[in-house]
C-alpha cells in the first residue's frame, strides 16, 4: 500500500505503446460512425455511442498496469525539419484524468439518451459528444505542448456545438462568447508555447527549469502567458465570464461535462505548467522562498483563486436559476483548485499537500458537479423549467433524484463522510502550511475567506435544494412523472461514488494521487508524511463543525435580509464593465481605421491623380502660352525682318540705286510676308514655320537676329576657348 | 521517339508556348466551335501538367534545368531556369488554375455574356502563362515582358464583365500596374547601365564587381523594384486595386487574382532579392527590416479592414491583403524557417483562398446573395459549399490540423530564430482578428435559428452542379491533407530554400 512514494525518486521505465493514440481517435472515429448511423435509426445511434465511451473507458483502465511501471510513451512525427511529432505521454497524472473523464462521459452518455429524448438535433449532439472526448483526452494523454494545443483546439471547437445546442438568440450569444475568449486564450497559449520554445527549442512537458534559467528567457512573460491561456479555460476571475453563460444554456448532459471536466482541463494546463515545467528536478534543502519564478506565480494564483471562489460562491448565492447557480459554483470550486495548486506551487518541493489537494478535488468535484448537473437536467427533461422560484417541491415528484442530489450536495458542502471533505481538508492544509512557512498575514487572512467561502457553499446549496425540492408543487408540475431507468442507474452511480470516496478516502488516494506526485519535484519526507495521512482526525473534523457554525449564522441572516436575492447592478458586472466596452471599442476602432486609413489611402490616390490633372493641365496651358510667345516671336521677327528689309532698301537706295536689288528684297520681303501672315497662334502653324525657315546659302540679306546672336555667342565662346587654351 | 526527345528536350519553353498557343487559337476556335473553348483551356493545362510533370522528374534526378531559348547561350540569349523554387510555382500555380478553370466553365457561363467567353479563355491562358513564365524566366526584358503580359490579361478577366464596377476597378488596376511596372522597367535600365547584361546570373556578377562604384544606382533599383513589386503584390500602403478587383470580378477571375497573381509577384521579388542584389547591400539598406514592417502593417490592417466588410468577396479580398502580408513577412525574416513559412504560406493560401473565393462564387451562382447579414442557415442548404468555406476560415484562423497552421507555425518559429518577438504577436493578434470576421459567417451559417417565422422569403438555392463541388471538394480536402502531412509540400519548400538562402 505505501510502496508509491519509495517509487518516486526511481526513473521510471518508458513503455512505447501505441494504445494512447487509439485511446484519442477510437472517440473521433466513433463520432463519424454515430454521425452515420444517426441518419438511420436512433437507438442503434444511442447504443452505439455509448459502446464507444465504453470501450474507450476499457481502453483507459487497461493503461492502468502499464503507468504503474513507468511511462506510456508514443511517438508519430509529422513535420520534418523542426522534429515536431504527436506525441503521447501518459503518466499517473494522465492517467487520473482520462480514467475520470472516460467514466463521467460514459455515465453521461447514458443519462443523454434520457434527455436528449425530445430535443432537436440529437445527432449531431451526440457525434459532437464523442468527438469532444477524443479531444480532451488528446489534451491531457499528450506530453508535448504543441500537441496539447492541437488538441486543446479542437476540444474548444467541438464543445462549442454543445454549448449552442439550443440555437436560439441567448445560446448564440453564449456561445460566442465562448468561443471568442476560447480562441482568445488559445492563441495566448500558444504564444506561451513559442516563447517558450525559442528560450529551450523542446517542447516536451518535463521539467525544463534548469535550460529556461540557462537560456535567460523572460521567465515571468511566458508563465503569464500560460497562466492566462489556462486561465480562460479554467473559468479564473476575471476571464470566467463566458462559463456562467455557457454553461448552464447547453443541455444537461453537456453542461455536466463542460463543468465537470473540460474547465479541469485549464487546472490540469497550469498544474503541468507551473509545478513541471518551471519546477526543477532537485529538491534543495532549506531553499529560499521566491527562489523560483514559479513560487512567486504560486502566490499569486494562490490569490486568483481565493477571489475567484469567494467570487463565484458570492455570485452563485444570488442566482434563482438551478443551473445558473451550479455553473458559479463550479467557478467557486475553481477556485478551490487553484488554490491547491497555487499553495503547491508557492512552496515549491514542499509544496506536496497543495497539490494533492488540487488533484483529489478536480476528481471529487468532477463527480459532485456532473451529477448535480444532471439531477437537475433529470427534473429539467420533465418540467422545462429551472427557475427556483417557480418549480418548486419535487422531492415529492423526484424522491430518488432529491435523495441523490443532496448526497451530492454534501460531497460538495464538505461534510465528513462525503468526499468533498477529503479534498477541502487536504487544500485546506495546503494553505495553512503556506501560510505558516513565513507566516505571511495575508494568507491569514485567505484562510478565512476559504473558511468563509466553504459556508457560502453550503448556504446556496440549502438555498437551491429548499428553492427546488422543497415546498409547495406549483400546480402547473403537479403531475405524475417517471424518469427513465437510465436516469436512475447514473445518479445512482454518482450518490454511490461519492459516499464511496466518502467513506473510504484512502482507496483513490493511495492507488492513484500519491503514484501522481511521480515526476514531481517533491521533498521525500514530505510525501511519507502524506502516504500516511489520516483525514478522519478531530482537528479536521472541527474546521468542518465551524464551516457549518458559519453556516447556520449566516444563512437565517441572509434569508432574513433577503441577502441572497440581490440583483447587482449591470455596471458591476465585469462582463458589461470591461469587456463589452472593450470589444465596443476594438469595433469602433475598426470602424475607424477603415473609415480613416483605408479611405484616407484611397484618398491619397484620388488626391494625387487629381493633381496629375491639374498638372497636365498647367503644363498644356504652358504650352498654349508658348505659343503665343512663339507667335509674338514670329510677329516681332517679321517687324525686324521688315525693319531691315526696308533698312537694306534704304542702304541699297544709298549706295547704288540698283533696282536689281531692290526686286530682290521685295521679293524676299513678300515671300516672308507669305510665311509669316497665317502664324496666328496655333501649334502647327508655328511648327511649319520654323520648319520653313531654313537659311540658304550664307546671305547677309538672309541674317536674321537669331542668327546673329548664335553667331555672337559662338563667337564669344570661341574666343573665350582660344583664350584660355592659349594659357594653359 | 522524337515527339518524347522533344518533350524532354524543350519542355521548359513549350510549357509557356503552349499556354500561348491555346491562348491564340481560342478567338478562332470560339467563331468556329464555340462549345470547344473550355475544352481547350482544359486541355492547354493538362498537357501543362505532363511537362511539369517532367520538369520536376528531371529537377528531382539532375538538379537545376538551364534551357537556352533557340540556342543562343546566356549573355546574349534568354535563358530560363528551372530550380526548386521555380518548380514549387509551377506546381502550385497550375494545381490551383486548373481547379479555379474547371470550377469557371460552368460558373463562366452564368456570369459572362456567352459573346466574350471565348475571348475570357484567352485572357485566362495568358495569364497563366504568362505567371509560369515569370516563374521560370532568368532575364530581366523577359521578365518585364512577362509582367506586362500578366497585368493586361488581368485587366481583362476583371473588365471583362463591362459594368461600371468592374471597370472602374479594372481601370484602377491598370493605372497602378503601370506605375508598378514602369518602376520596374527604370530599375532595369538602372541595373543595365552598371552591369550591361540582361541575364540574372551575368547581372549579378557584374553588379557585385561594381557595386561599389554606382552604389546609388544599386539603391535606386531597389528601391524601384521593391516599389514596383510591392504594388503588384498588393502590399499594405498600395493595395488600393485588390480589394475593388476581385470583388467586383467574376469568381474564377477573383480567385486566380487573390490566389496566384499577386503571389508570384512576390517570387519574382523573392528571386531578385537574392540572386540579383549582392548581400552587402543590406546591411547598407535595410530592406528586409522595411518589408517586415510593411507586412506586419498589411497583416494587421488587412484583418481590420476586412472585419467591418459587408459584402463577402470584399471580405475576402481585404483578408488577402492581410495574408499576402505573411508571405512577406516571411521573406523579411530572411532566416530558414521563416522563409520556409512564406513559400509554404503561398501554396497554402492559394489553396485556401481561391477555395474561398470558389465557395463564395458557388453561393452567388447558387442563391446571389452577397451580403454577409443574408447568408443565415445557409450552410445546411449548401453543406459542400460552406463546408469548404469552413475549412477554409478555420485555415485561414490557422487551427491545427489544417494547413495554415503548419505555415503559421514556420513564421512563428521564424520570427522567434530571427529573435524578433513583436511579429509573433502580431501573428497571433491577426489569427485572432481573422477569427474574428471568419467564424461569424460559419457559425451564421450552419448555427442559430432559423427566421422562416418572420415571414421571410426561404432562400432559393439552384443546385450546385458537378463541376463546381468537385474543386470545392478537391481544395478543401487538399487544405486538410496539407495541413496533417505537410512534408509532401515541404519537400520542395525545403530544398528550395537552401538554395536562396
Amino acid at each position: 500500500m505505501y510502496s508509491a512514494a519509495e517509487g518516486i525518486n526511481q526513473v521510471s521505465q518508458t513503455i512505447i505503446s501505441s494504445k494512447p493514440v487509439w485511446i484519442v481517435l477510437i472517440p473521433m472515429i466513433g463520432a463519424l460512425l454515430v454521425y452515420l448511423a444517426g441518419r438511420k435509426t436512433e437507438w442503434v445511434r444511442n447504443i452505439l455511442s455509448a459502446a464507444i465511451a465504453l470501450y474507450t473507458f476499457k481502453e483507459v483502465i487497461s493503461l492502468y498496469p502499464l503507468i504503474q511501471q513507468g511511462i506510456v510513451e508514443y511517438r508519430y512525427l509529422i513535420v520534418p525539419i523542426i522534429d515536431y511529432e504527436l506525441f503521447f505521454r501518459v503518466d499517473s497524472l494522465s492517467f487520473i484524468f482520462a480514467a475520470l473523464m472516460s467514466f463521467i462521459w460514459l455515465l453521461a452518455t447514458l443519462f443523454s439518451w434520457a434527455y436528449m429524448a425530445d430535443e432537436h438535433a440529437k445527432t449531431r449532439f451526440f457525434s459532437f459528444f464523442l468527438f469532444t472526448l477524443g479531444g480532451c483526452l488528446g489534451v491531457v494523454l499528450t506530453g508535448d505542448l504543441i500537441s496539447l494545443f492541437l488538441f486543446f483546439e479542437l476540444m474548444t471547437f467541438s464543445s462549442y456545438v454543445l454549448v449552442i445546442h439550443e440555437e436560439d438568440k441567448q445560446s448564440m450569444d453564449a456561445g460566442n462568447v465562448f468561443i471568442i475568449l476560447g480562441v482568445l486564450g488559445g492563441l495566448v497559449l500558444l504564444m506561451g508555447i513559442f516563447l517558450l520554445y525559442s528560450a529551450v527549442g523542446t517542447l516536451e512537458i518535463r521539467p525544463l527549469l534548469s535550460e529556461l534559467t540557462a537560456s535567460g528567457a523572460n521567465q515571468p512573460l511566458i508563465l503569464l502567458m500560460f497562466l492566462i491561456g489556462f486561465g480562460v479555460k479554467a473559468g479564473m476571475v476575471p476571464l470566467h465570464i463566458w462559463l456562467p453563460q455557457a454553461h448552464p444554456i447547453a443541455p444537461a448532459p453537456a453542461s455536466a461535462l463542460l463543468s465537470g471536466l473540460m474547465i479541469k482541463i485549464g487546472a490540469y494546463g497550469i498544474l503541468r505548467v507551473v509545478l513541471m515545467i518551471f519546477t526543477g528536478t532537485e529538491v534543495v534543502e532549506d531553499a529560499v522562498l521566491f527562489a523560483e519564478w514559479s513560487n512567486v506565480f504560486g502566490y499569486i494564483i494562490i490569490w486568483i483563486g481565493i477571489v475567484t471562489m469567494f467570487l463565484g460562491a458570492l455570485m452563485a448565492l444570488q442566482q434563482t436559476m438551478a443551473k445558473k447557480i451550479l455553473a458559479y459554483s463550479s467557478v467557486s470550486q475553481m477556485g478551490y483548485i487553484l488554490l491547491g495548486v497555487g499553495c503547491a506551487a508557492y512552496m515549491g518541493a514542499d509544496g506536496a499537500m497543495g497539490f494533492v489537494g488540487a488533484i483529489y478535488h478536480i476528481i471529487n468535484h468532477a463527480f459532485f458537479k456532473a451529477g448535480l448537473f444532471m439531477m437537475v437536467g433529470a427534473v429539467y427533461i420533465h418540467t422545462h423549467e429551472l427557475d427556483i422560484e417557480k418549480v418548486r417541491g419535487m422531492a415529492k415528484k423526484f424522491p430518488f433524484i432529491a435523495g441523490t442530489f443532496l448526497v451530492a450536495a454534501f460531497g460538495i458542502g464538505g461534510i465528513p463522510g462525503f468526499n468533498g471533505y477529503t479534498s477541502k481538508t487536504l487544500v485546506h492544509h495546503a494553505i495553512e502550511e503556506a501560510y505558516l512557512v513565513n507566516n505571511d498575514p495575508w494568507l491569514f487572512i485567505a484562510e478565512k475567506i476559504f473558511v468563509l467561502t466553504s459556508a457560502m457553499t453550503v448556504c446556496y446549496f440549502i438555498k437551491l435544494f429548499r428553492g427546488l425540492f422543497l415546498g409547495e408543487v406549483p400546480e402547473k408540475y403537479d403531475k405524475d412523472y417517471h424518469p427513465s431507468p437510465v436516469v436512475y442507474l447514473t445518479m445512482g452511480v454518482f450518490a454511490a461514488s461519492i459516499i464511496f470516496i466518502g467513506i473510504f478516502p484512502q482507496v483513490i488516494y493511495q492507488s492513484l494521487i500519491i503514484p501522481a506526485m511521480n515526476g514531481f519535484t517533491y521533498d521525500p519526507a514530505k510525501v511519507e508524511y502524506l502516504t500516511k495521512l489520516n483525514f478522519f482526525t478531530w482537528p479536521d473534523i472541527r474546521a468542518m463543525v465551524i464551516v457549518l457554525a458559519l453556516v447556520a449564522v449566516i444563512y437565517p441572516l441572509g434569508n432574513k435580509f433577503k441577502l441572497f436575492s440581490i440583483k447587482f447592478p449591470d455596471w458591476l458586472s465585469i462582463e458589461y464593465s470591461l469587456y463589452k466596452p472593450m470589444a465596443n471599442i476594438g469595433w469602433q476602432l475598426c470602424l475607424f481605421t477603415y473609415k480613416y486609413i483605408d479611405t484616407g489611402v484611397n484618398n491619397v490616390y484620388y488626391f494625387s491623380s487629381r493633381v496629375c490633372r491639374k498638372l497636365i493641365d498647367v503644363t498644356s496651358r504652358f504650352e498654349d502660352y508658348l505659343m503665343i510667345f512663339y507667335d509674338f516671336d514670329a510677329k516681332t521677327l517679321r517687324r525686324a525682318v521688315d525693319i531691315t528689309g526696308r533698312f537694306e532698301e534704304k542702304m541699297m537706295d544709298m549706295y547704288e540705286g540698283s533696282t536689281d536689288v531692290s526686286d530682290r528684297a521685295k521679293e524676299a520681303d513678300k515671300r516672308f510676308k507669305e510665311r509669316y501672315t497665317d502664324t496666328s497662334g496655333k501649334v502647327q502653324d508655328a511648327g511649319e514655320s520654323f520648319k520653313g525657315r531654313k537659311i540658304i546659302g550664307w546671305n547677309i540679306k538672309n541674317i536674321n537676329i537669331a542668327a546673329m546672336i548664335m553667331a555672337f555667342l559662338i563667337s564669344v565662346f570661341l574666343l573665350v576657348f582660344f583664350y584660355f587654351s592659349r594659357i594653359a | 521517339m522524337t515527339f518524347i526527345n522533344v518533350i524532354h528536350a524543350h519542355s521548359t519553353v513549350l510549357l509557356i508556348v503552349s499556354f500561348l498557343l491555346f491562348s491564340f487559337l481560342m478567338p478562332i476556335l470560339e467563331r468556329w466551335k464555340n462549345s470547344w473553348c473550355a475544352t481547350m483551356a482544359v486541355a492547354a493545362h493538362v498537357l501543362a501538367f505532363v511537362f511539369i510533370g517532367n520538369l520536376s522528374w528531371r529537377v528531382f534526378t539532375e538538379g537545376t534545368i538551364h534551357y537556352e531559348l533557340g540556342g543562343w547561350s546566356p549573355p546574349w540569349g534568354i535563358e530560363f531556369v528551372v530550380d526548386y523554387l521555380a518548380l514549387f510555382m509551377l506546381i502550385t500555380i497550375s494545381t490551383v488554375s486548373f481547379l479555379i478553370l474547371i470550377f469557371g466553365t460552368v460558373d463562366l457561363t452564368h456570369e459572362l455574356k456567352p459573346k466574350v467567353l471565348g475571348l475570357y479563355y484567352t485572357l485566362y491562358l495568358l495569364l497563366v502563362g504568362a505567371m509560369m513564365g515569370l516563374a521560370v524566366t532568368n532575364d530581366f526584358f523577359n521578365m518585364f515582358v512577362f509582367m506586362e503580359i500578366a497585368a493586361i490579361s488581368a485587366c481583362g478577366i476583371i473588365s471583362v464583365k463591362s459594368d461600371r464596377e468592374c471597370v472602374e476597378a479594372s481601370f484602377k488596376y491598370l493605372m497602378l500596374s503601370a506605375v508598378g511596372t514602369g518602376c520596374v522597367l527604370l530599375s532595369v535600365a538602372l541595373l543595365y547601365m552598371i552591369g550591361g547584361h540582361l541575364n540574372f546570373a551575368f547581372a549579378a556578377a557584374a553588379i557585385q564587381d561594381v557595386a561599389h562604384i554606382y552604389p546609388n544606382n544599386i539603391l535606386v533599383a531597389l528601391a524601384l523594384f521593391s516599389v514596383g513589386f510591392i504594388v503588384k503584390a498588393a502590399l499594405f500602403p498600395l493595395h488600393v486595386w485588390l480589394p475593388d478587383a476581385p470583388s467586383s470580378a467574376p469568381s474564377p477571375s477573383s480567385a486566380i487574382l487573390s490566389g496566384l497573381v499577386i503571389k508570384i509577384y512576390t517570387v519574382v521579388y523573392l528571386k531578385l532579392l537574392y540572386k540579383v542584389f549582392p548581400i552587402e547591400l543590406f546591411d547598407l539598406l535595410p530592406v528586409f527590416d522595411m518589408i517586415l514592417i510593411l507586412s506586419a502593417l498589411s497583416i494587421f490592417f488587412g484583418s481590420i479592414f476586412a472585419i467591418v466588410q459587408e459584402d463577402i468577396k470584399r471580405m475576402l479580398a481585404f483578408s488577402s491583403i492581410a495574408q499576402i502580408g505573411y508571405v512577406f513577412l516571411g521573406i523579411g525574416l530572411a532566416n530558414s524557417t521563416g522563409l520556409t513559412g512564406g513559400l509554404l504560406h503561398i501554396f497554402n493560401h492559394a489553396m485556401m483562398k481561391s477555395m474561398l473565393f470558389l465557395s463564395a462564387g458557388a453561393i452567388i451562382y447558387c442563391t446571389g446573395i452577397r451580403k454577409i447579414d443574408d447568408l443565415k442557415g445557409i450552410g445546411l442548404k449548401m453543406p459542400v459549399v460552406m463546408g469548404a468555406f469552413t475549412i477554409g476560415a478555420m485555415a485561414m484562423v490557422g487551427i491545427p490540423t489544417t494547413n495554415g497552421f503548419i505555415s503559421k507555425l514556420y513564421l512563428a518559429l521564424g520570427t522567434l530564430d530571427a529573435n524578433k518577438h513583436f511579429y509573433l504577436a502580431i501573428i497571433l493578434i491577426s489569427s485572432f482578428l481573422n477569427c474574428l470576421y471568419y467564424f461569424p459567417i460559419v457559425i451564421n451559417a450552419f448555427f442559430g435559428e432559423s427566421e422562416e417565422e418572420d415571414g421571410e422569403e426561404e432562400i432559393q438555392v439552384k443546385k450546385l452542379p458537378l463541376r463546381m463541388s468537385v474543386p470545392l471538394i478537391i481544395l478543401g480536402a487538399g487544405c486538410m491533407i496539407f495541413g496533417i502531412f505537410p512534408k509532401y509540400i515541404l519537400v520542395i519548400i525545403e530544398r528550395a530554400v537552401e538554395m536562396i538562402l
